[in-house]
């Protein structure tokens, strides 16, 4: 416990764990406001609104929580969490200060578990906290209400689903950012340079998106970091089934899991030369 | 006899085909305070990473307190403070914050130790500031500071006053001594700087290329060692091809009145009866004293002439 709070003071003290909130903050802001002042967005709810009734504002909180995750889910977000995730480890070995922490007595898988742990929280919340924020400024600029969304159709969720729904979403998206932050995190055990593991950690996410277009690869394509992921959107736009979010979520958390082990061993065995 | 607190045992390690250390048997006894001599690239940093648990031997062992590092490496740090080559610290903290932080990694202590560690490297007035705004000699003097703090019985020091100007080369000789002589701490320091380990030293192990070439006290190294000794004779161009015959030692130089030779302790005895016997006067036998540069020169320059 003690070094998990080390770690949370280190954490405190550097720039670049407030890069990510405050980016994706002024992000949501600016998504809010294309929405509120987007002609084309404007001009549907006018043609939408006069055909049926929907319940309070079309272009609403609910909507812009989905619209944010479009946009952030498979770029911001992941960058951000590697940011940090990718820092915890490299950082100390670059810096040398490693090598200070491990001549005292602690064991190295202390160390890194601390580490993770840490790393895990921050991409969940900075996922689940940027949701929050999108919710909230939503609120304020737009109103709330039922989330429509137009693809393949028109589909009309009641906003006590949507929010239900919303929240599964980000959190399947959660999920997917521990699963990359801990591949940055089990690079960096053995890299002593953030960059070279946040490179590495986005190589497997666009890289699982390339592949997963590809014909010859169908059959790994289940298996995929960009599979369970791209499955955030589907109780959203069609019915909910709970099933198909475990399932992906469990396959997220397998990624995060295995790549912690991969982490562990491989910090286990290394030899401190920094 | 003294408990060993720090033993070595055939330690060895590689880098790709370089052998860095090679089969290193070293022995620290309670209330030492042991000089690890070597030039660059000897394998010092590389013994001290193996002996704190930082890199596992390829071949031997380190025990430090009694437990292998290898098998018991917490245990086995908890009463040791080290040094592993140059001393990191979080620079966007200050150094106060640093200690607390490394502090608490050993168990943790109060504010009060931490001011003492400070105070004895003299950078209490400078405890607020960040590390970042630290000169090279004030991260260095943290650093011991750092190793002091969790009041250890075994200090390990990675060349403990490199960067220093010599008021701080002087300040940490006479913390290494105080540490020592009042506190009872068993002080490990590498060094490549014969003087400083010369007078703070009471043993050295001398490694080169890997290799210890010489362990023990430093009067005992001196005189066991070799000496070098002056005769002043009759007869020079028979004296220096007379004791040239003789084994176990070596003429070093001749001039107008006398033969430097270099051998063991009881061959002096025996090239003076040798030289006696033959006829020749000796007037005077001086000894020349050696230092430890001398033998330090002597030992790893033999060791390259080998290669
Ligand atoms: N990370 C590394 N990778 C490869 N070789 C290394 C590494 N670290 C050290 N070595 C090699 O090991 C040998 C011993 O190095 P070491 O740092 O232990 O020497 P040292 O005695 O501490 O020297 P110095 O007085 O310069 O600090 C050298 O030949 C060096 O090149
Ligand atoms: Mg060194």
């Amino acid at each position: 416990m003690t070094s998990f709070i080390l770690e949370i003071r280190k954490m405190m003290r550097k720039a670049r764990t407030y890069i990510g909130p405050i980016a994706l903050s002024l992000l949501t802001l600016a998504v809010a406001l294309g929405v509120k002042h987007d002609n084309h967005a404007q001009y549907m709810r006018r043609r939408m609104e006069n055909d049926f009734i929907v319940a309070g504002s079309m272009l609403n909180a609910a909507f812009l929580c989905r619209v944010l995750l479009e946009f952030i889910a498979f770029t911001f977000l992941p960058l951000f969490v590697c940011m940090v995730c990718a820092d915890l480890m490299a950082s100390e070995s670059a810096d040398g200060t490693m090598r200070m922490v491990l001549v005292r007595p602690i064991t190295r898988a202390r160390v890194l578990i601390s580490k993770y742990t840490l790393g895990m929280l921050y991409a969940l919340k900075l996922t689940v906290g940027t949701g929050l924020f999108a919710y909230l400024l939503g609120w304020l600029m737009l109103g709330r209400g039922s989330l429509v969304i137009f693809e393949n159709g028109i589909w009309v969720v009641p906003e006590h689903t949507a929010i239900l729904r919303l929240l599964a979403a980000y959190a399947l998206i959660g999920c997917g950012m521990m699963a990359v932050g801990s591949i940055a995190f089990a690079v960096s055990t053995f890299l002593s340079n953030a960059n070279g593991a946040i490179g590495a950690a986005m190589g497997v996410l666009y890289g699982s998106a390339v592949i997963g277009q590809i014909q010859y690869f169908a059959k790994l394509k289940p298996y995929l970091l960009t599979s369970p992921l791209e499955k955030w959107g589907e109780g959203l736009t069609g019915p909910f089934d709970a099933n198909t979010y475990l399932h992906s979520i469990g396959l997220l958390l397998t990624y995060a899991v295995v790549s912690f082990v991969i982490g562990l061993v491989i910090f286990e065995r290394r030899d401190i030369l920094g | 006899m003294a408990e060993i607190v720090l033993e070595t045992t055939g330690l060895t390690k590689f880098f790709r085909a370089r052998k860095a250390v090679d089969d290193l048997s070293l022995r620290v006894y309670e209330g030492d305070v042991y000089g690890f001599l070597g030039p660059n690239w000897a394998g010092k940093s590389t013994t001290i990473r193996m002996l704190t648990g930082l890199v596992r031997p390829h071949g031997g062992s380190a025990r430090l307190m009694g437990y292998d590092v290898g098998a018991q490496r917490v245990q086995s740090l908890r009463q040791v403070g080290a040094i592993v080559e140059l001393p990191a610290f979080y620079k966007y903290m200050s150094a106060r914050e640093n200690l607390e932080i490394f502090s608490r990694y050993s168990g943790g202590c109060d504010k009060k130790r931490i001011d003492e560690v400070l105070d004895a490297v003299g950078l209490l007035d400078r405890a607020k500031d960040k590390v970042k705004t630290f000169s090279h000699g004030m991260v260095q003097r943290l650093g011991i500071a750092q190793a002091l703090l969790p009041d250890p019985k075994v200090v390990i020091l990675d060349e403990p006053t490199s960067g220093l100007d010599p008021q701080g080369m002087r300040d940490v000789r006479e913390l290494i001594l105080r540490l020592s002589k009042e506190h009872g701490i068993t002080v490990f320091l590498s060094s490549h700087l014969l003087h400083e380990v010369e007078q703070v030293c009471n043993r050295v192990g001398i490694i080169n290329r890997g290799r210890l070439v010489a362990e023990g006290s430093v009067g005992e190294l001196l005189h066991r060692e070799m000496s070098i000794v002056e005769f002043g004779v009759s007869d020079i161009a028979h004296a220096a091809e007379l004791l040239s015959g003789v084994d176990s030692l070596k003429v070093l130089e001749t001039s107008a009145c006398c033969v430097s030779i270099n051998g063991p302790r009881d061959c002096v005895a025996e090239a003076n009866r040798a030289l006696v016997q033959s006829g020749i006067d000796v007037y005077s036998i001086v000894p020349k004293t050696m230092n430890l540069e001398d033998l330090f020169m002597k030992l790893v320059g033999d060791g390259e002439e080998d290669d």
